[in-house]
């Protein structure tokens, strides 16, 4: 068997079980473990970015794939995971706890968000989802000291849990109606049966609901602002950046092996209705929030939304919109989150208060503050204006041909609208508002530094020249 | 064909309905006509009769050990269940890549899955959860971090 | 290998990177920054050279361009455009700016914000070589923001001074304004064209066979956006108030470069313009106009500076005008031997000014000659050349432009006649007070000296220029090489020449004796000095329209904005959301039973609903 196929995820596996077994035999230098871990994961990436991969390769019996899709969100959310590891090194309530679980952990879920952008297979997927689920169920509660924490975990669980069963549940409807659970074979053995068509798009939709509390995805969004609000910072980093990132790259991979009930296909009016709740949800949510945490999984919930109009939008600019978006997504709320480890109060949580006055306090979070919250507003020239161009110029161009998403398109720019409001109400506390008397200057750490440069750098490159980004997902496509 | 043939299941299963409220009504009833009277304690009168109270309020406490041990007996326990689907199939994966197995790999996968799971025990191990007592409290021993 | 194409982005890009560095890493270190600045527009400007000598050897210079946008196959391009155009207007900007640049090393000597400024100084180089360069619509009006900030940033470079941040918000906000035509103008030709790029616009544009009328709005709203940068009529108000900004940025700035930036656009978007006879006559007149206004204006003030900033005004308008009259390369001609006096002058100004504790007014000063020998002659250089006297740069260039109009157009001939000869009044007016006779104000100008080398050195540099730039009329050939001037006879010659004579000769009869104030002119002129004087009234008048009208329009605005937009508008969908916010904050409750319950109400409806 052709087990180089898999080096990457196997790279991340070894030095996960290494980092943890190094951390119960050297306790003492946990935090130099960590910070090993974290560039481990950098030189994981950096050096698959010169390996030749065996293009369109097949293993397991065609449940995993790799194609240059596959590869480049490999590339993506191991870039994705090596931040999160330095922030969590920053973050002063997990360093208090000490050792090395955390970081192994994430990069547990990283391998598991990795087997997924390659998952061919409802098996391997549900494998797959499930080890990065039970992996964020630890990390969300990981400060066990802290209430908020475990409150948090536990809802990720218990919801969490239920979504899995729906999946679960589905895909015996989905093996019914379809004898196989191949992507490869599925779109065959639907041909021209409508009985099977009927069982199978049940089936599908309760796939689909349980892939959706991963994307935070109307109605399986509830659990969003609980629990970004109680996980520890970077925790809820990873759950925004690397987590959605590797449930949005599911969903574009049905779309892509033709899994998707044809009738959805012709007429994608669920996806649709699901977006335009998702973005509605999350617009008008946010607007009562005074904690910033809580303000992001609302964002989160919003941002859902946008992505999965491009994908209801479909056709290649559609998709390679998404993958710009999920990309400039990853800069833009890394960035947010880095703030916040290094603000946030004793409790690790982020409430108003907490970014009164930042611009005196530390004049670089206070500019990447602002450049990340105008990035999720959609301000130009910075990567997320262009993420929302793309995806309303897809929406637009379908629109030609379903007058419908003309509707979808100004439901997009009514949320976009909303959540400017809140995001420039985060940036007025931030910038405008005197700091407290007792609020000193913030050191910031290196590790923070490194990450908050390069997700300003991500941010304003995108923004300004996209071609780059955008010609390799349209690349992907194919 | 007998008449009732269609019913003997529902005769039988009939039967043994009535045979089991007889004799629960027997085990109930007839231990006090026929046994000696006034042997009435507390213990006695307890469900199981073994000195353990069978219920309790809800204040009491188990070691949080017992969970943790629990815990990585499911772990390891499920873990090994893994190796059933494996060991079913050995005869056919062990044949070499020509005649449909997997040859030496299929050796592999065995071990790297068992590799994974000692460096959990190892883990589990290190990081004292299987330790009952902790180091502290063990006298012939320096604490160690 | 480097190719000439890659130099031209190392000529854009040296600029942005040496901001880039200043920002970043060498705001505590003045000399370094200095330094960075002007290293990076020194190389421009020999890379500029080179570029212009191999554009002039008829060498075709391609940089290398690439797809900034592919959206759907609807392609958007990073390019440059090199041709004659370009490399004469890169070679004019980096020159002057490289001379404005060691220049500003002597004038910003000591302040505060040493670093700052030339940070600010070569974020403008990147903006103004980014206009020259563009390729498209869509760049340049970028780069044409751009500009528009690092303006603003350099006027208001003494934000402490509440005079100084308010100058700079009105360059900006009037500018914006323009700008807005101008971008409604490029969405609107992109819109009909299906293209930005200047290349296949210009070949396009004629064929598509649009009407009369929209061919005149898409040449109008771009012309707005040359109204506002050019500073023309009725938008001209910002220019003098940006004399605010240290004079360097004056004279680099609001003289020789951005203001420019207007005329160039044109002359750039040239085939726009042809299609609409009917605008271009409006840009003629605009322009006539403002040069008449401008110069009548500036004989009646007394800040050396504000003088030479309604005379740039007066000589912007006389390149828009010839702009208008289809004569595009006298323009650029007269743009470029413009951008070498005029920055001579605010040069000289500047070493007046520092010579005499930041006084500007000219009626204190007098008896400079002496003093500041290097800096009289070559003011006198510079007044000569801007004035139109043979045979300095201006003549050449100004005669150009008077004698494409002769024909063309006979009361906007007589216009700029008149212009020319209140040139020569005002600047003479100017030298005479500011430098003859004697100090009339001894505490400011009696312990005057002459300035260090770093100042007087590019004084010098840019006469020269203000000299040779118009010989045997090399720039319009180089522009385009079947340049012929209008015939003409050598009468026609001395009479251009006498009207600036004229105004010399009458300035020298008024202040020759050196008068304390400016009394005699005030009586010469009656009630129209102070028309003048308060340069028409047209700020006041601004003023009153912003204040009773657009105050008047806001109380209404606001009366119905209460009753209406935010009782039923914004307060009914502001109230809707708040609403909506509020059931979701409702359901959001944080009861993990109550998230179960509406999690699977939720799945089944949707269950429900798809099976139906």
């Amino acid at each position: 068997m052709a087990f180089y196929v898999l080096q990457m995820e196997i790279a991340v596996v070894v030095l996960a079980v290494l980092g943890l077994l190094a951390g119960a035999f050297w306790p003492k230098h946990t935090s130099l473990i960590r910070r090993g871990l974290a560039e481990g994961a950098l030189v994981v990436l950096v050096a698959s970015l010169f390996l030749v991969f065996p293009q369109h390769h097949a293993l397991f019996g065609g449940a995993y794939v790799l194609d240059r899709f596959a590869i480049v969100f490999k590339q993506v959310l191991l870039g994705a995971a090596a931040l999160v590891l330095l922030l969590a090194d920053a973050h002063e309530p997990l360093r208090k706890q000490g050792g090395t679980e955390f970081a192994a952990l994430v990069l547990l879920a990283t391998a598991g968000m990795m087997l997924l952008t390659s998952a061919n297979d409802f098996i391997f997927l549900f494998v797959a989802l499930e080890l990065v689920t039970i992996t964020f169920y630890v990390l969300n509660s990981f400060l066990r000291g802290e209430s908020r924490a475990l409150e948090a975990g536990l809802k990720y669980l218990v919801l969490g849990a239920l979504s899995a069963g729906f999946m679960a549940y589905g895909l015996a409807y989905v093996f019914g109606a379809a004898d196989s659970l191949n992507f490869g074979d599925i779109h065959h053995a639907l041909h021209d049966d409508k009985t099977a068509q009927g069982i199978y798009l049940f089936g599908f939709a309760l796939v689909l609901l349980g892939l959706g509390f991963k994307l935070a995805m109307v109605p399986m969004q509830i659990w969003a602002p609980d629990v970004y609000q109680g996980a520890p910072t970077p925790a809820a980093a990873f759950l925004a950046s690397g987590s959605k990132i590797a449930g949005f790259v599911v969903l574009l991979r049905l779309v892509f092996a033709d899994v998707f009930p044809p009738a959805w296909e012709a007429q994608p009016v669920v996806l649709m209705a699901l977006a335009a709740l998702t973005l509605l949800y999350g617009a008008l949510g946010g607007l009562a929030q005074t904690d910033v945490k809580r303000l992001l999984g609302y964002s989160s919930i919003a941002n859902a939304g946008f992505l999965l109009l491009g994908i209801a939008a479909g056709g290649d600019f559609g998709h390679a919109a998404v993958i710009y978006y999920l990309v400039q997504y990853l800069f833009a709320v890394i960035a947010v989150f880095a703030v916040l480890t290094v603000v946030a109060n004793a409790h690790d949580t982020a409430d108003r208060h907490t970014l009164m006055g930042l611009h005196r306090r530390s004049p670089l979070l206070a500019l990447a503050l602002l450049l990340a919250m105008l990035s999720l507003a959609g301000v130009p020239p910075l990567g997320g204006a262009l993420g929302k161009f793309f995806v309303l110029v897809a929406t637009v161009m379908r629109a030609r041909i379903d007058p419908a998403f003309y509707a979808l398109a100004g439901v997009a720019i009514v949320g976009a609208v909303i959540a400017l409001f809140y995001y420039l109400r985060v940036l007025r506390g931030a910038w405008a508002d005197p700091a407290p008397d007792a609020a000193a200057r913030i050191t910031v750490p290196w590790t923070v530094r490194v990450v908050l440069y390069i997700c300003m750098a991500g941010m304003l490159f995108l923004g300004i020249w996209p071609q780059p980004l955008l010609a390799l997902a349209t690349r992907c496509l194919h | 064909m007998h008449p009732l043939e269609h019913f003997w299941p529902f005769i039988a299963f009939g039967a043994m309905v009535v045979a089991a409220i007889g004799f629960s009504i027997i085990a109930v009833t007839f231990p006090s006509i026929l046994g000696p009277r006034k042997t009435h304690n507390e213990i006695k009168d307890s469900a199981y009769e073994c000195g353990l109270p069978a219920t309790t309020g809800t204040p009491a406490r188990f070691s949080v050990k017992f969970y943790v041990v629990a815990m990585l007996f499911i772990l390891f326990d499920i873990e090994v269940v893994f190796l059933i689907a494996w060991g079913v199939l050995y005869r056919k994966l062990i044949k070499p890549e020509g005649a449909g197995g997997l040859g030496w790999a299929a050796l592999a996968v065995a071990v790297i899955f068992l590799l994974i799971l000692e460096a959990g025990h190892i883990y589990a191990w290190r990081s004292g959860a299987l330790d009952w007592a902790s180091w502290r409290s063990r006298p012939q021993q320096e604490p160690r971090a | 290998m480097l190719t000439n194409g890659h130099l031209v982005w190392l000529i854009l890009f040296a600029p942005l990177l040496a901001a880039a560095a200043i920002m970043l890493f060498t705001r505590r270190l003045p000399r370094v920054s200095a330094g960075l600045s002007i290293g990076a527009v020194v190389l421009g400007f020999v890379l500029s050279l080179k570029l212009f000598v191999a554009v002039l050897q008829g060498e075709a210079v391609v940089a290398p361009s690439v797809v900034w946008l592919d959206l759907a196959g609807w392609q958007l391009v990073w390019a440059a455009t090199v041709d004659r155009l370009s490399a004469l207007m890169l070679l004019v900007v980096t020159g002057v700016g490289a001379t404005i640049h060691v220049y500003s090393l002597g004038y910003m000597r000591g302040d505060s914000g040493f670093a700052r400024f030339f940070g600010c100084l070569a974020l403008f180089m990147f903006s103004m070589l980014g206009i020259v360069l563009a390729a498209n619509f869509i760049q340049m009006f970028i780069f044409w923001e751009l500009v528009g900030v690092s303006s603003y940033l350099l006027i208001g470079f003494w934000f402490e001074r509440p005079s100084a941040a308010e100058a700079g918000k009105k360059a900006f906000i009037v500018n914006r304004i323009g700008d807005f035509g101008f971008l409604l103008g490029i969405l609107l030709i992109g819109a009909l064209a299906g293209t930005f790029n200047f290349a296949e616009l210009a070949a396009k544009w004629p064929a598509l066979g649009l009407s009369s009328g929209v061919l005149a709005l898409a040449a109008g709203l771009i012309f707005c956006g040359a109204v506002g940068k050019s500073a023309q009529f009725p938008l001209h108000v910002w220019l003098p108030d940006a004399m605010e900004g240290p004079t360097p940025v004056s004279a680099l700035i609001h003289a020789a470069t951005m203001v420019a930036a207007g005329v160039y656009m044109l002359c750039r978007v040239a085939w726009l313009l042809a299609a609409s006879p009917e605008i271009m006559n409006l840009i003629a007149w605009t322009g006539g106009l403002t040069a008449l206004m401008a110069a009548l204006i500036a004989v009646a003030q007394r800040d050396i500076k504000r003088i030479l900033a309604y005379s740039t005004l007066s000589q912007l308008g006389y390149m828009v005008m010839a702009v208008g009259l289809g004569a595009t390369t006298e323009a650029m001609f007269h743009l470029t031997t413009h951008a070498f006096f005029k920055a001579l002058l605010f040069l000289g100004a500047g070493s007046v000014i520092i010579a005499l504790h930041h006084e500007q007014d000219i009626f204190k000063m007098g008896g400079l000659a002496r003093k500041m020998p290097v800096t009289f002659v070559t003011f006198l250089i510079g007044t000569l050349a801007l004035g139109g006297i043979w045979p300095l740069a201006g003549f050449y260039s100004k005669d150009a432009i008077l004698l494409a109009e002769m024909d063309a157009n006979r009361p906007l001939f007589v216009m700029a006649l008149i212009t020319a000869g209140l040139t020569g009044f005002y600047m003479a007016r100017a030298l005479i007070v500011a430098f003859l006779g004697q100090a009339r104000d001894q505490k400011v100008a009696g312990h005057a000296h002459e300035s260090p080398l770093v100042v007087t050195l590019p004084l010098v540099l840019l006469a020269i220029m203000s000299v040779i730039a118009g010989w045997h009329e090399e720039i319009p050939h180089f522009l385009k090489p079947d340049f012929h001037e209008h015939p003409h006879g050598v009468g026609i010659l001395l009479g251009f020449l006498a009207i600036p004579l004229a105004g010399f000769l009458l300035a020298w009869l008024l202040y020759r004796r050196g008068p304390a104030d400016d009394a005699r002119l005030r009586s010469l002129l009656g009630p129209l000095y102070g028309l003048l004087e308060n340069k028409f009234y047209v700020d006041e008048f601004y003023l009153f329209l912003v204040n009773r009208v657009q105050g008047g329009l806001a109380a209404l605005c606001a009366g119905l904005d209460l009753v209406l937009v935010r009782g039923l508008g914004v307060g009914g969908v502001s109230g809707l959301a708040r609403l909506a916010g509020w059931c979701v904050r409702l359901l959001q409750g944080g009861s993990l039973r109550f998230y179960l319950l509406a999690t699977i109400l939720g799945v089944a409806a949707f269950l429900l609903w798809i099976g139906r």
